[in-house]
């Protein structure tokens, strides 16, 4: 990096999904704390027009407008002196739930928005469910719509005792439960001297208290996106999923373990320092070229090798997914062709009750799914390596389900 | 945020037998072009398509020269001769219809005449309202047209391609706002069209064409300067563009029927 880079370039970036119900205010928040926001220099103003229809500020579309519902995902940044704040929005109708995962599996943190007047509601507890299944630890709930309940305390306390139950059914803890009215600003912000029996953060405030989830340090693995063959010499590209990879390294390169040696690494402009985390390079390797899909490893600390992957599988497709069928699972760079061996413990995601027998798995459904794949699949439990460990399933090029790896 | 973008560009030329990039001269898509020859340690190995309404800046006109000669790039120029012949023009008609014809409709033919399954463009989320709802892999239709209500999902960056669509639009910088445009041309020493830097105390903020782009009152004539008057700015990046403004969901309905 030159001298030049500041600080400014790599402030820490959070961001944020806000999830929840249909209608229980999630654009009306964004939309509320960006106009407050909007005094910070560097941030747009908010348009004067949206003033009191907060939700239009992500609401861009004209149905959404019309119907005053919130469609498609939509994302908006704040700048922060300390860090860089990213609001992802996401529709609370369950018809939409594709929408919703386009947001959420791009999101650090949650903010669960509940109304006070509706409380928990069949979409709050899926989307919960979603964040625990996704690996968002890092959630806050806002209360909202706290003025239909007359801004008293009795309510809300119910209200947060009921949320965090749901919350620690799925394994999540809140960072902080907090009674809000976005359209007015109550605690979104400011502190809301309306309900001055409330001592705890306002939203933004809570976000701010959040720490950064980083993954562990760990042993070297670098799916291979593709090789480079005109000009220069043959190189891999790809990134650093973890660990670090120099020149002179020996690493295996799976699923088929063959041994290759790192002879240079690629930059541009030219730089041989060895690859960190995250970073985007390529390799000149000498011993067998792998192929996109290959997983570089370090040799002491090979990947999981299976022809017979599982996963907890969220199914989103109309049409229900049945033993037998036959799919494309993506994880990483691989894509496999895979046939469904076996469902079982299925989960209503509404209720969160089970679901009895192996029935095919509907919409919104979750199941342990066991598939029997054409090639041998490169994994790693979800815990130890996201990256690895999660995977999409598609039928004809569209995802219809979502996988990770226990 | 480099290595996501350089991350998308990759899967793009990985995954497509025929990719180009779409440049219009602009900060976001030649910062996008950088990119593309970072992640190919120095070559563009795609070609580079204009759609060059001949309404342009004399300026970006100049600085494509020069930039195609030094980066050694395979530029292609597409342009709607036909109705550019009939008299099309954002003096003659309203504004939407001339963007639709020379740009949408010449980058439509551009694609069937070029046979492009992929393009990559610069945009970016916090550019506009509705492009922040976008992806960062886009499927268009038979008829370019984009369903915004209807996307297919886009999970982590496990990006899929549904079979049926005509063809892809990726948008490796969809993560970057304005602000960070600037502080990575700063960081990287990217070229930069002189329109961007302040004269008699005004400058550009957005560029496209001469007759619908207005200046912005600003006295930043570095690179520097300009960051530092958008890191303490509260006005929108686009409000010199006549498109935006003309009526509500202008920009809706322009993406809808294939506008970059």
């Amino acid at each position: 990096m030159s001298p030049l880079a500041t600080s400014a370039d790599d402030k820490p970036l959070l961001r944020i999904a806000m999830v929840g119900h249909v209608d229980h205010g999630k654009s009306t928040l964004i939309g509320r704390i960006r106009h407050e926001m909007s005094a910070l220099p560097g941030t747009a103003a908010v348009d004067a027009s949206v003033a009191g229809n907060w939700a239009f500020v992500t609401d861009q579309l004209q149905e959404e407008r019309e119907r005053e519902m919130t469609i498609d995902t939509a994302q908006t940044f704040l700048d922060t002196p300390v860090c860089r704040l990213v609001f992802i929005d996401v529709p609370g109708h369950q018809e939409l739930i594709q929408n919703m995962l386009s947001g959420a599996t791009r999101a650090d943190a949650a903010v669960l928005v509940l109304a006070g007047d509706e409380g928990v509601q069949v979409q709050t507890r899926r989307h919960a469910l979603l964040l625990a299944m996704l690996g968002i630890r890092n959630v806050i709930v806002a209360v909202n719509k706290m003025d239909t309940l007359g801004r008293r305390e009795a309510a809300f306390r119910a209200l947060e005792r009921t949320a965090v139950e749901e919350l620690r059914t799925l394994g999540l803890q809140a960072a902080a439960v907090i009674p809000v009215a976005a359209r007015d600003g109550d605690n979104v912000v400011q502190r809301s001297p309306a309900m001055p029996w409330y001592d705890g953060p306002s939203v933004i405030e809570a976000i701010g208290e959040l720490e950064p989830a980083v993954p562990p340090e760990d042993a070297l693995r670098f799916p291979v996106q593709g090789v480079m063959r005109n000009g220069g010499p043959v190189t891999v590209f790809g990134r650093v999923l973890s660990g670090s990879v120099a020149e002179g390294d020996v690493l295996s390169a799976w699923p088929a373990g063959a041994a290759v040696k790192v002879r240079a690494v690629r930059r541009f402009p030219e730089d041989h320092a060895p690859a960190q985390t995250g970073e985007a390079v390529g390799l000149v390797l000498d011993g067998p070229q792998p192929v996109r899909g290959d997983v570089l490893a370090a040799p002491d600390d090979p990947p999981l090798v299976t022809a017979t992957p599982s996963g907890r599988v969220f199914w989103l497709a109309e049409q229900p997914l049945a033993p037998g069928d036959v799919l494309a699972l993506r994880c990483a760079t691989q894509v496999v062709t895979v046939r469904v061996a076996e469902i079982a413990d299925r989960l209503d995601t509404a209720t969160l009750d089970p679901l009895p027998g192996h029935e095919p798995l509907a919409a919104m459904q979750l199941g342990t799914v066991r598939l029997s794949a054409e090639h041998p699949v490169v994994l790693e439990s979800f815990e130890r390596m996201a990256g690895l460990g999660r995977f999409v399933l598609e039928r004809r090029g569209t995802a219809v389900g979502f996988g990770i790896v226990g | 945020m480099e290595s996501e973008s350089i991350y998308v560009i990759r899967e793009a030329y990985a995954r497509y037998a025929k990719v180009a990039v779409l440049w219009s001269m602009g900060k976001d898509s030649t910062a996008l072009l950088w990119m593309v020859r970072k992640a190919f340690f120095g070559s563009v190995p795609f070609p580079v398509v204009h759609i060059d309404t001949s309404y342009k800046f004399p300026e970006i006109y100049a600085f494509r020269d020069r930039l195609t000669r030094e980066w050694g790039l395979d530029l292609r120029i597409a342009r709607n001769e036909e109705a550019l012949a009939a008299g099309m023009g954002p003096t003659k008609g309203d504004k939407f219809a001339c963007c639709n014809a020379l740009k949408t409709v010449a980058l439509k033919r551009a694609i069937a005449g070029m046979g492009f399954e992929a393009l990559l463009l610069g945009i970016r989320r916090d550019e506009h309202g509705v492009r922040a709802k976008e992806r960062y892999f886009s499927p268009r239709a038979q008829d370019f047209t984009w369903n915004v209500g209807a996307q297919p999902p886009e999970l982590w960056d496990l990006y899929a391609t549904a079979e049926e669509a005509a063809h892809d639009r990726i948008h490796p910088l969809l993560h970057m706002t304005e602000l960070d445009i600037w502080r990575y041309v700063r960081r990287e020493g990217i070229p930069v069209n002189p329109l961007y830097l302040a004269r008699d105390g005004r400058r550009f903020r957005s560029i496209g064409c001469a007759p619908c782009c207005a200046p912005v009152a600003s006295t930043a004539a570095t690179v520097d300067e300009i960051v530092a008057e958008l890191e303490s700015s509260r006005d929108s990046e686009r409000a010199g563009r006549a498109q935006d403004k003309e009526s509500a969901f202008t920009m809706q309905k322009l993406r809808s029927l294939g506008y970059m």
